[in-house]
């Protein structure tokens, strides 16, 4: 079974602008998660950055998709700073990364390009901050989620049901993290401290595969 | 304190503070310090063709540390990033490039603060120097015994003792000396390095105006970072300048194995709520325990340098000092928050 749906250029210019609007939605909630075991900053940054990527998805969709993904990490990584910067910069550089080497020209992406994407921005990401699953980072949202993308992909699902499962995915890792210790980032400081709060990286996860959820159900894609 | 304090800071808008300190520090000390494009710091006078430059990549909100501590006899390229959040990589590896170029393609020495974004944005900056062909190379600087356990010293956070290696790595870059003997000299110098902190009460974030932590006025903590975390041991209830330093020297000493008749560093740092008359304080009991111990200090600092905002509380750092390490200490460095006389006095 197969499914050849596509999505275009300006598709993507649309999720991304849905993602960014609810992390905008987010931010006090993100930045209050992140007072409990880090310094306050996460929604804040977050917001800044992916507001920041939405105002330019004209300027930066100028050029093809990697083009696209590319400049918009880089603006990510630049205006929120930090390790959330790098971090969720990467998730968008690394998915430019896989297009510039196995997409390069296609206009339209299929759920597996996008699960391809995906996998590589995982891989950047577990590189860039040397974190496995069940250190309480971010990881342990997406990694799950992107399985899922990839379960889907055998099954021939649409984007619509792909990204809802993802989601799902996303969130229950995303929950997980609460009766994780942190070892990576400003909370390890706080040892077992840090049990009983989730991980505000990870949460940010998850609201970006709930958006992009959302976004293909809405265009019944 | 409660977190339904208001925040009473001399601030405009919290979007605009990067952009108004460093204006305000630039427009202050333009004798010393400059901007390049809007966002990277150099100095006025640059040290020219032939010397290694050292870049360094933070979060602000720690001032004087190291925005404000570039200049001779320090580093050369600062790239300030947001408030305790560090440069974004792409932009600490503008600094490394401008490093290179203005140099006259001289070896560029890139100092690192061993903290999760600083690492990673760091990393990522040397790795796009090096695909460009810049000859680049870091040293990840750590200190803080409260972070990590004795044998992983690699994973401790940087803080205040990361001022004894911008000083001598400064001091070696001024001098002419080769990029590959500067990383040699630090990385020994930071590994004998040793810091341990205290906080009496938490700041406010100067962009939410929330409290950084929550710590009862009755408590004090022992192991928080420079961003104010939470240390990892929880809360004691207040004691006496002297059982604090007692406690933190102590464990400074044991953690280093700084033995009788070792010539050493010291930093007593300020966190930024702490006045220099409860510094001074400190150091009376601890040139006590100095003494008691056949520790020798050489020419101690005591200063606010890394600071957390309002923070209340000090941090003690100690290094091992040879011959050569005391004459680069007090060799000249002029920033415009940290001076150096040298011989002078």
């Amino acid at each position: 079974m197969s499914n050849n749906a596509a999505m275009t250029k300006n598709d993507l210019i649309e999720m991304i602008g849905h993602i960014s609007a609810k992390i905008v939605e987010n931010k006090e909630y993100l930045s209050k998660l992140d007072t409990e075991i880090g310094d306050g900053d996460h929604g804040y940054g977050m917001a800044s950055g992916f507001k920041s990527f939405a105002e330019k998805l004209g300027e930066f969709g100028a050029g093809d998709i990697g083009g696209l993904l590319k400049k918009g990490g880089f603006e990510i990584i630049k205006v929120v700073g930090g390790a959330s910067g790098a971090i969720f910069g990467t998730l968008f550089m690394g998915q430019a990364m896989h297009y510039e080497s196995k997409l390069k020209g296609k206009e339209t992406l299929s759920l597996g390009d996008m699960t391809g994407m995906f996998t590589e921005a995982l891989c950047q990401i577990k590189k860039r901050g040397g974190a496995s699953v069940g250190e309480k980072t971010m990881v342990d949202a997406l990694e799950p989620a992107v399985g899922e993308l990839d379960e889907t992909v055998k099954e021939g699902a649409s984007f619509r049901d792909a990204f809802a499962r993802a989601a799902k995915k996303a969130r229950e890792g995303a929950e997980g993290t609460k009766k994780m210790v942190a070892t990576k980032g400003r909370a390890k400081n706080l040892g077992q401290r840090s049990i009983g709060y989730p991980d505000p990286g990870a949460m940010s996860t998850a609201i970006i595969f709930e958006a992009m959820a959302e976004f293909f159900a809405l265009k019944n894609l | 304190m409660s977190t339904n304090m208001v925040m009473k800071k001399f601030l405009n808008k919290p979007e605009n503070i990067v952009r108004e300190l460093l204006d305000g520090l630039v427009k202050s000390h333009g004798d010393l310090i400059k901007l390049v494009g809007s966002d990277l710091i150099i100095r006025t006078k640059p040290k020219g063709k032939g010397k290694v430059w050292i870049v360094f990549g933070q979060g602000i909100g720690h001032e004087p540390a190291y925005d404000a501590m570039l200049g001779y006899g320090m580093h050369d390229v600062e790239v300030p990033g947001g408030i305790f959040s560090c440069a974004g990589g792409d932009r600490i590896y503008e600094g490394i490039k401008l490093a290179w170029e203005s140099s006259g393609h001289t070896p560029v020495l890139q100092l690192i603060a061993n903290h999760e974004g600083d690492v990673i944005n760091g990393t990522m900056a040397y790795e796009m120097a090096k695909s460009d062909g810049i000859d680049v190379e870091y040293v990840i600087l750590y200190d803080d015994i409260a972070s990590a356990p004795k044998g992983q010293e690699e994973k401790r956070r940087g803080m205040g003792g990361m001022t004894f290696s911008f000083k001598i790595a400064g001091a070696m870059a001024e001098q002419g000396k080769k990029r590959d003997e500067i990383v040699k000299k630090v990385k020994a110098l930071n590994a004998s390095t040793r810091t341990l902190s205290v906080a009496l009460r938490a700041c406010m974030i100067p962009t939410t105006g929330q409290l950084l932590f929550h710590l009862d006025e009755s408590d004090f903590i022992i192991g928080p970072g420079v961003h104010g975390e939470p240390g990892p041991e929880g809360p004691l209830k207040m004691m006496s300048a002297n059982e604090i330093m007692d406690r933190v020297a102590e464990r400074v000493i044991e953690d280093g194995a700084f033995k009788s008749g070792d010539e050493v560093l010291v930093c007593i740092n300020g966190s930024g709520g702490t006045t220099l008359m409860e510094m001074f304080i400190l150091y009376d009991r601890l040139d006590g325990i100095f003494k008691k111990r056949n520790i020798k200090p050489h020419r101690p600092l005591v200063a606010n340098i890394i600071t957390t905002q309002e923070m209340a509380g000090f941090s003690l750092s100690l290094c091992r000092a040879d011959a050569e390490t005391k004459k680069l200490w007090d060799s000249p460095a002029n920033t415009p928050c940290f001076k150096c006389l040298g011989d002078l006095v």
